[in-house]
């Protein structure tokens, strides 16, 4: 039995470490380890970690310019669900930074319907919207207004293997043109392997990359996933078509190797980079990593359009990052000078030259420097100004859901095309249909 | 404690009583009991129920066979016997995301080690899609699970036999009981409430850390084969930003894990303690 006098010590004791570690909890944030510059205006700009170095080239001029403001330049999560879930938190809460968020082309409607961003109408004038492609600008609007700036553009492209190409008897510098000339020109590689090689690969898991893809066929095929009159027409013939070939790839054509179903972008990209594949659907990033020194398909590789249906278009899904102001942020106007140093032609040539990615601006895939280090983008312009845009709605998230996870029956051959396409169309009509304007 | 439990606990609460969109904040407003009529009525909602309980089911019941012989072994006395105790424990000790994705690429059709061993051993002709169709997905993510967590189930169990009076046991045998009978009437009941106790971690373990297991493994597919309970209140509160419905499927979440412990807990009874 403990005494009674030890035992009131102990509780004493317990009691005041307790309360003093509540009360350094709650007062750690008000004295941050690091020291804030007063007298400096901070802009928090956040982007991804591979792309630091040409940003802080241009971030470190800027401030030359501008000695006021120090800008901070934060890391996003390396995931895109996990990049959103990171903004929506923050912004829902109100923060104040990230005062600059780079966000993907399909995140404005709905970060603008929620209230989060702050309308570019006055300061992203049409003048200078017509010098980036028509799609991307798309995506950028809604409810009549402007809300994010492009800072890279993206697109869909196919990536072959031009000494696999030549050994198959075809033309090694010519992509086929239509979907069923890639079908043939990769059954003949994996007669001619023996089954080691595949003909074609790309990422068919259940993630927003399937979504890309079918938009791509889709498109490719002449059909639309929701009409100019807000019909949703994606169960259309020429859908179910773009969707009963994304099966036939795996199932009848047998191209495209069986467990694409369960690949992730990075894990399709790991096949054809290790040499099992002749065709490769990817973002343009992909080329860049083929070709990169030590890569062993560097000299062996090319880039093109990607092939389209009878009667379609070359479609390719518009992708990309953009930089939009926070609304609650405090330099907004700062933000905005930010912004469009980052985005001036000068600032994006530069960070182009030094290895970063694709530009958004039209003018820079035919600069002549630009073209003397990278002789392939003016064909990527090409591809992208055929570019299509996954629909631009506030509940886009809910919808890729739903689209992911039937494109995904349909691929795994849970449901037929048709099916499918039907429940996706219910699915599309449900959330169209629970969101009402303001 | 109140602060930290109570609050969010509450505000869940409240949140399935309205309608809640992010994307549309202007339409907020207390909706009684329509968020679980929604739910109640979407078949996804029972998709995810039917698989996450018998995601769980196998997960508990492998692991706890597995995990009690594992224990009645390690209990016996041999050489060796701390080598083996501390392997076990190995991947327990490892994050489930890390496991996850390490199996992940283990089963990868192309390049995976599984593959290549069965095909090696002539098992199978050509490469399985193991992660293909929803019944090789999920029970593919069992055999995770149970490989992972079985450790702890077994270091649980162990602590609950290394408690039992050999005394008694000496009396059996003096007696003329044999193994099995001593296994029967002596360990089995003063074990019983470990037993419980164990399951009702596992229970609610697999229940919860499904996600960090089918995250990163399928994304909750093929289709929506792997959606597991956690997974599809994550999609709806960080994809869909539909706070309500969220908030609802959370909540019954938390309801069917209580149902459970008070289940278990009603099972240990004073009874079962000697």
């Amino acid at each position: 039995m403990v005494r009674p006098k030890t035992r009131c010590k102990f509780w004493i004791v317990y009691v005041l470490g307790m309360v003093s570690l509540l009360v350094s909890f709650i007062l750690c944030p008000i004295f941050p380890v690091s020291g804030l510059a007063v007298e400096k205006t901070k802009l928090v700009l956040d982007l991804f970690e591979e792309h630091k170095e040409p940003m802080e080239h241009t971030v470190n001029k800027f401030e030359q310019e501008h000695p006021d403001i120090d800008v901070v330049l934060w890391a996003c999560p390396p995931t895109m669900d996990e990049h959103w879930s990171k903004l929506a938190t923050l912004l829902s809460a109100g923060e104040s930074t990230p005062d600059i968020v780079n966000i993907d082309v399909i995140w404005p409607p709905a970060m603008a319907s929620a209230g989060w961003l702050e309308p570019l109408d006055e300061k992203f004038l049409p003048e200078e919207r017509e010098k980036y492609v028509v799609a991307m600008i798309k995506a950028m609007t809604y409810g009549g207004h402007i809300w994010a700036v492009p800072w890279y553009m993206d697109g869909g492209i196919l990536i072959w293997r031009t000494d696999l190409l030549e050994q198959a008897g075809y033309d090694p510098s010519q992509p086929p043109e239509t979907w069923m000339d890639m079908v043939e020109q990769g059954q003949r590689i994996i007669e001619m392997t023996n089954g080691e090689v595949w003909g074609f690969v790309e990422s068919m898991g259940r993630d927003e990359q399937i979504v890309c893809n079918f938009v791509e066929f889709i498109y490719g095929n002449n059909g639309e996933i929701i009409d100019e009159e807000d019909n949703v027409v994606v169960n259309s013939p020429a859908g179910v078509e773009a969707a009963q070939f994304m099966y036939d790839l795996i199932h009848k054509y047998k191209v495209i190797p069986p467990a694409a179903t369960g690949y992730m972008l990075e894990e399709a990209r790991y096949v054809f980079q290790g040499g099992k594949a002749l065709f490769h659907r990817n973002w343009a990033y992909a080329y860049g990593l083929a070709q990169v020194k030590g890569s062993p398909l560097r000299g062996k590789v090319k880039a093109g359009p990607l092939p389209k249906f009878p009667g379609g278009m070359h479609a390719t899904c518009t992708g990309g990052w953009n930089h939009a102001i926070n609304r609650n942020s405090k330099h907004k106007q700062e933000a905005w000078a930010l912004i469009k140093y980052i985005s001036s032609y000068e600032a994006s040539k530069e960070r182009v030259l030094m290895g970063g990615r694709t530009p958004a601006r039209k003018a820079l895939f035919v600069d002549k420097d630009v073209v003397a280090e990278y002789p392939h983008y003016p064909s990527y312009l090409e591809s992208y100004e055929s570019g299509v845009v996954r629909p631009v709605h506030p509940m886009y998230l809910a919808m890729g859901e739903v689209m992911k996870t039937e494109l995904h029956r349909v691929v795994t051959g849970e449901k037929t095309a048709e099916t499918a396409l039907n429940s996706m169309a219910d699915g599309l009509r449900k959330i169209l249909k629970t969101f009402k304007v303001k | 404690m109140a602060v930290v439990f109570l609050y969010p606990t509450i505000a869940t609460v409240w949140y399935s009583f309205n309608r809640m969109n992010l994307v549309m904040p202007w339409m907020k407003g207390f909706v009684g009991l329509c968020n679980y009529v929604d739910v109640f009525t979407d078949p996804r909602f029972w998709n995810s129920l039917r698989i996450t309980l018998y995601f769980v089911g196998l997960c508990v019941i492998g692991s706890l066979m597995l995990g009690s012989g594992m224990a009645l072994f390690i209990n016996q006395s041999f050489k060796g016997r701390i080598i083996i105790r501390i392997a076990i424990l190995v991947p327990w000790a490892l994050a489930m995301c890390v496991v996850s994705l390490m199996w992940k690429w283990m089963y990868n059709d192309q390049f995976g080690v599984i593959n290549a061993i069965l095909m090696q051993l002539g098992l199978i002709k050509d490469p399985i899609g193991w992660l293909q169709t929803g019944t090789l997905a999920i029970h593919t993510a069992i055999f995770i699970d149970i490989w992972r967590n079985t450790p702890f189930v077994s270091l649980l169990l162990l602590a609950g036999l290394q408690v039992l009076p050999t005394d008694l046991y000496e009396a059996a045998k003096v007696d003329g009981a044999n193994a099995w009978r001593r296994f029967i009437s002596i360990t089995l009941p003063l074990w019983k409430p470990v037993i419980l106790v164990t399951i009702l971690f596992r229970t609610i373990g697999a229940f919860n850390w499904s996600f960090d297991l089918i995250y990163p493994f399928t994304r909750g597919g093929p289709g929506n084969a792997t959606e597991v309970m956690p997974l599809y209140v994550y999609t709806l509160y960080f994809r869909n930003l539909t706070y309500g419905v969220a908030s609802t499927v959370a909540i019954v979440m938390a309801v069917i894990v209580g149902i459970f412990a008070v289940f278990y807990v009603k099972s240990i009874g004073i009874k079962g303690y000697v």
